[in-house]
């Protein structure tokens, strides 16, 4: 498939239409020519396979973290026409709502000097991480429902947060649309006590400094300076959101049969969006979305709390307030113009990150002149970014960006090449401290397993896709 | 039989067996050998399992899903699999395992993918691939 690429500029390539008679548009990818060398064929496949889901407009899109995954590859967007198009889970992932916060205190790296064990500790005793962490909340299923219905507006009514934070998460925290009474009773038995946890694998919350700023006015504006303390989590919905994706794709898989849909891969299941089942996913999928959001903005709550105790300083002295809050899988009802026209589409972000510009009526009144944040963790030994949403990135990707490093290394070829090695001990010489609850999670996840994310961040850049604004290194890392 | 293997973002099993009951079987084991990569579990507790679907990659699919699920929720690992029946659009089984705290498991299975799953049979021999999302 590398073969049919097509270079349009240094950044942009171009999968022909003609390439897959499945094709219903051209596939375009957003990347530097090394990233594309580096990307596996089947990622390619996965981007002409989902060129093929009926309804779908303009162009199969892949940011630069492109990756192998299933049904869209990681890294991809699609949209599809709300009026005749179709919805699938498979373009939005298990993880419903996978995203991350970011939030600035009043702190510099001088302030924490020399407390950083403390921190970690801290952070690791507030907050349930790995495999099958389950939180100090134990929700009956009606409680449940009111988190799935209002999402991070259940948490700031429950006094985690405030209500001044819902500004500052993308669709303030709360999809309307969602309905819990779309999702099943199996959801609901998973998610019950996972609410408030971080989960395993990629999933972390950092305590970081920030290292470098590339745009002195924007991160004024957001209230960001050098060497200042900055706070990042990245998780999701849990197993709730794994179920209702589960379920759904053997829902959407079984109804294609009655709308004779037929796609290239099982993974890329799915209905029209104004059929029983494509609504009945999209309010589940709209639902798990807000249990992310209510699990995000109580993480921070408890982040807040254990960085207080650990310092022995005021509220006020901390100061922690949060930048933005982005989700990067995820399925959304947006307006935008195509061929000089404005349509309702459904954006399946897959590994993308909403990116929407200066101006925008969905972005916060105080970011109108600067454009939305978007958040992009790196690994756990280098840095993340903060980028902010341009009006090209409206014309060229439905207002996404790129959402993370990417792996380069399997989880297997990981554990082979620290093989007798210390990867704590590595990032602890390094000035990072790091506590997980299996050893094992760090070495499947350290540094050298993913790709430098400043690749992905210069691609997107590069494509004026997004705006560079600053850059935070980690300090203190906990893991699942 | 199965065997493991590693895409860059997740992993998967490769299953061959001489009939579709080994095939479903051997498939649960690999998965339940990727989370916790043990071979020897305690068989102490049973589970009854009937599960419907529309053909039989989705009847694999939501066969392990629903394994997964009573896993995750029950804090049980599974190490046999009696397949009492199946047929191209249900399977009805009974599963042994025992209870394990979820904190020892090695590996959260998100959950089971379709990518690429497709039952073939070529000479006798059933075969298929199974990609997790972790």
């Amino acid at each position: 498939m590398r073969k049919n690429l097509i270079k349009i500029n240094n950044f942009k390539w171009e999968i022909p239409k003609e390439t897959n008679s499945l094709m219903r548009v051209p596939g375009i990818i957003f990347a530097s020519e090394r990233l594309i060398s580096e990307t596996e064929e089947q990622a390619f496949t996965q981007v002409i396979n989902s060129a093929s889901l009926p309804g779908i407009v303009k162009a199969s899109i892949a940011m630069p973290d492109i990756h192998f995954g299933y049904g869209l590859p990681i890294g991809g967007v699609v949209a599809t026409d709300w009026s005749n198009g179709v919805i699938s889970p498979g373009g939005v992932g298990f993880d419903i709502n996978c995203g991350v916060r970011l939030m600035k205190t009043n702190l510099f790296l001088k302030d924490i000097k020399g407390k950083e064990r403390e921190i970690v500790n801290s952070l690791y005793r507030h907050i349930p991480t790995g495999v099958g962490s389950t939180g100090s909340l134990t929700l009956s299923h009606n409680e449940l429902k009111e988190v799935l219905k209002k999402g991070a507006r259940w948490a700031v009514e429950k006094g985690y947060g405030s209500p001044e934070d819902l500004e500052f998460i993308e669709s303030n925290g709360s999809i309307p649309e969602a309905n819990p009474e779309k999702v099943s009773t199996k959801a609901l038995e998973r998610g019950r006590d996972q609410l408030g946890t971080l989960g395993s694998g990629n999933h972390f919350l950092e305590v970081q400094f920030v290292e470098e700023i590339y745009d002195e006015k924007i991160a004024k504006a957001l209230g960001l300076e050098k060497n200042m303390i900055t706070v990042m989590i990245h998780t999701g919905s849990r197993g709730l959101g794994h179920q209702v994706a589960t379920d759904y794709v053997a829902i959407l898989g079984n109804a294609m049969r009655k709308y004779g849909i037929n796609v290239p891969d099982k993974q890329l299941a799915c209905a029209p969006i104004n059929s029983k089942e494509g609504r009945d996913y999209f309010e589940a999928m709209s639902a798990s979305a807000n249990f992310a959001w209510a699990n995000r903005q109580i993480i921070m709550h408890w982040a807040e709390e254990a960085i207080l105790k650990a310092l022995g300083i005021s509220k006020s002295s901390l100061g922690m307030k949060l930048i933005y809050d982005v989700a990067h899988n995820i399925a959304k009802k947006e307006e935008h113009i195509i061929d000089g026209k404005k349509r309702i589409v459904a954006v399946h972000r897959k590994g993308a990150t909403r990116a929407f510009p200066p101006g925008h009526p969905e972005i916060p009144k105080k970011y109108q002149d600067i454009g939305q944040p978007v958040i992009i963790p790196g690994d756990m030994g280098r840095y993340s970014y903060l980028l902010t949403g341009v009006k090209e990135a409206m014309e060229e990707t439905f207002g996404s960006s790129c959402h993370g490093a990417g792996r380069v290394l399997s989880r297997h070829q990981a554990i082979k090449r620290a093989q007798g090695r210390s990867i704590v001990s590595e990032l602890e010489r390094e000035g990072i401290l790091v506590r997980a609850s299996d050893k094992e999670t760090v070495v499947e996840e350290m540094p050298e397993a993913y790709k430098d994310v400043s690749l992905v961040v210069d691609s997107i850049v590069g494509a004026s896709i997004s705006k560079k604004i600053a850059k935070m290194k980690p300090i203190v890392v906990i893991k699942g | 039989m199965f065997s493991v293997f590693f895409t860059t973002a997740d992993a998967g099993i490769r299953v061959e067996a001489d009939s579709l009951e080994g095939l479903f079987s051997d498939s649960a084991k690999g998965m339940f050998f990727l989370m916790t990569e043990r071979k020897n579990i305690n068989l102490e507790l049973e589970r009854d399992i009937y599960i419907e679907s529309h053909d039989m990659d989705f009847l694999l699919f939501q066969w392990l899903s629903e394994l997964l699920y009573i896993s995750e929720t029950e804090k049980i690992i599974f190490g046999r699999f009696d397949i009492l029946e199946i047929k191209e659009n249900s399977i009805k089984a009974k599963c042994f395992g025992e209870k394990l705290p979820m904190s020892s498991v090695k590996r959260l299975i998100k959950a089971v993918t379709l990518h690429n799953l497709h039952i073939s049979r070529h000479n006798n021999k059933w075969k298929v691939e199974i990609i997790f999302d972790l």
